[in-house]
This record gives structure tokens, C-alpha cells and sequence, in this order.
């Protein structure tokens, strides 16, 4: 944690190495994070590199009262949430990712559990709050400035998410005792 | 404090069910750390290329400000009617658009 705190400092006064270092170490964890949220791995790929790219342009700016990694999600998130926006029309492309990382996840897990599809059934704006809320651990208050939305907004969503969740759960549950 | 039970039971509900499904797609798609020298590359890069697009747009800028500004003079000098219809119709363009961005951020917030 000290070394990180030494190495933001560095990278935000012009230290390359400390930047690449940073980039580096947080690489994997950002990827994950990517692909829960997008569940489309070319999609996820893109992100990654572009937040990367974004971080590079924007460190002089970082002040450091979030952690590093915090600071890469956030950016993440709106690039997800940005694109989701424009590729709303391309809905059957989505299906087709979601059917690749389920595919792929197949081979390497054995299984594809009932509740990667219900979170794959989700909308990004509602599975994003979600997982920064039960998976991640953030606030909701944290969730709307990272989002740069409401907090009643992101109450809502969890909400929703939830809900919604909770319902595909219960009818798979259903559907395989009756 | 009622408020506290649920999101207690929310996230128990979420471990439970979504957790552990999770944390197996997490370590099945880790991804291994890219090599430092690569990554100093991509740094170098694209700070220099972000370097030279601030440099392109700050000169298109001064060149579009001077052009204005010699138009302007140029229009003030031939004919002032001209130059007070011209600052009256930038006004009004600028103030419609500024309309027109807020209200579209509003509306897109008030979706949201």
C-alpha cells in the first residue's frame, strides 16, 4: 500500500516507469472487473486498452483520495456505460458475446452457473451498481461518483438489480424442481 | 435501520448465490501481468502522441481566433451595421446553443 502511495506520487509528477509500474500490477484486476461488467470479451478487451490510454492522459489530474485502482473502474465504468449507450441498437451482437463468454467459460469452469447468466441477462446499468455494491464493496454513495449519477439513482438500480436477480434465480429454481 | 437489514440481507443473498460464481470467473479469466518494457513503451507513446494532439488543437485554435478576430476588425472598419447584425446573430447562435446543451445533459440526468 506504501509502495503504491510512492509510485502514484511518482507517476503524477511525470514518472513513467511508476505509471507503467501502476498499470501493470492493477492490469488483471481491471480486466476482470471489465468482463464482469460488459460479459463480452472483445468488448472487455477494448475497454481495458482505452481506460489504460485514458489513465495515461488524465494522471497529472489524479489527486489520490481514491485508490488507484478505484480511480481505473471508475473511468471503466463510464466508458461502459458510454458505449452501452451507442450500441444500444446493437443488441444481437451483445448476445452473441454473451454467448461466447459462456462458451469459453464452459470449457475452462466445466459449468456455466445460473447466476453468471442472470447477471449476463442484466443491463450495464444495472449490473455495474451491483457488482461495484455486493462484489466490490463500495458505498452507494461512492457508486454515484464514480458513475457521476444520483445516489437516488443508484438506489434505484440496485433495487432493480437485485429484483431482478432474484427473480431469474427463483424461476431457473422452479423450473428445475417442477 | 430497517434500511441497514436489507442491504445486510442483499448482500448475504448475493455471496450466497452470486459470490462464489464470481470468484470462479474471476480466476478463470485472470489475465497474466504485461511486461514492463512494453507498458513504459505505451506510456512513452502515447504521452508523446496526446503531447502532439494538444500542440494541433492549440494552433488550430489560435489560427481560428486570429482569423475571427481580423474578420471582425475587418467587418467593424467597412461597415458598423454589418459588424452589430453579425455580434447580435453570434449572441443569439451562442445562447441557443448553450440551451440546447444543458437541456439534452439535463434530460439525459432526469433519464438516469
Amino acid at each position: 500500500m506504501h509502495d503504491e502511495t510512492k509510485l502514484i506520487k511518482q507517476a503524477v509528477r511525470g514518472d513513467e516507469r511508476a505509471l507503467s509500474e501502476l498499470l501493470r500490477s492493477n492490469y488483471s484486476f481491471l480486466y476482470q472487473y471489465v468482463l464482469k461488467a460488459t460479459m463480452n470479451k472483445p468488448l472487455a478487451e477494448d475497454v481495458t486498452q482505452e481506460t489504460m490510454l485514458k489513465a495515461i492522459e488524465r494522471i497529472a489530474a489524479f489527486r489520490g483520495k481514491a485508490k488507484f485502482s478505484t480511480w481505473l473502474i471508475t473511468i471503466a465504468s463510464r466508458l461502459i456505460i458510454d458505449r452501452a449507450r451507442k450500441t444500444e441498437r446493437e443488441k444481437k451482437w451483445l448476445q452473441d458475446a454473451l454467448r461466447a463468454i459462456r462458451f469459453e467459460s464452459l470449457q475452462r469452469m466445466d459449468e456455466w452457473p445460473e447466476a453468471l447468466e442472470a447477471l449476463g441477462g442484466l443491463g450495464s446499468e444495472h449490473r455495474i451498481p451491483v457488482l461495484l455494491k455486493y462484489y466490490y464493496g463500495y458505498s452507494q454513495e461512492e457508486i454515484a461518483d464514480m458513475l457521476d449519477i444520483p445516489a437516488g439513482t443508484v438506489k434505484s438500480r440496485l433495487h432493480h438489480g437485485i429484483k431482478q436477480l432474484r427473480k431469474e434465480l427463483t424461476d431457473h429454481e422452479e423450473e428445475q424442481n417442477g | 435501520m430497517k434500511k441497514n437489514k436489507t442491504d445486510e440481507l442483499d448482500q448475504q443473498w448475493f455471496d450466497e448465490q452470486i459470490g462464489a460464481a464470481l470468484n470462479r470467473f474471476d480466476a478463470v479469466h485472470e489475465r497474466p501481468m504485461p511486461d514492463l518494457h512494453e507498458l513504459e513503451r505505451l506510456v512513452q507513446e502515447h504521452k508523446r502522441e496526446a503531447k502532439r494532439k494538444l500542440w494541433r488543437e492549440l494552433a488550430l485554435f489560435w489560427l481560428t481566433a486570429i482569423c475571427v478576430l481580423f474578420t471582425m476588425l475587418w467587418l467593424l472598419d467597412s461597415s458598423r451595421i454589418g459588424f452589430a447584425i453579425v455580434q447580435a446573430v453570434l449572441a443569439a447562435g451562442a445562447i441557443g446553443f448553450t440551451g440546447i446543451t444543458f437541456g439534452k445533459r439535463m434530460g439525459q440526468k432526469w433519464k438516469s
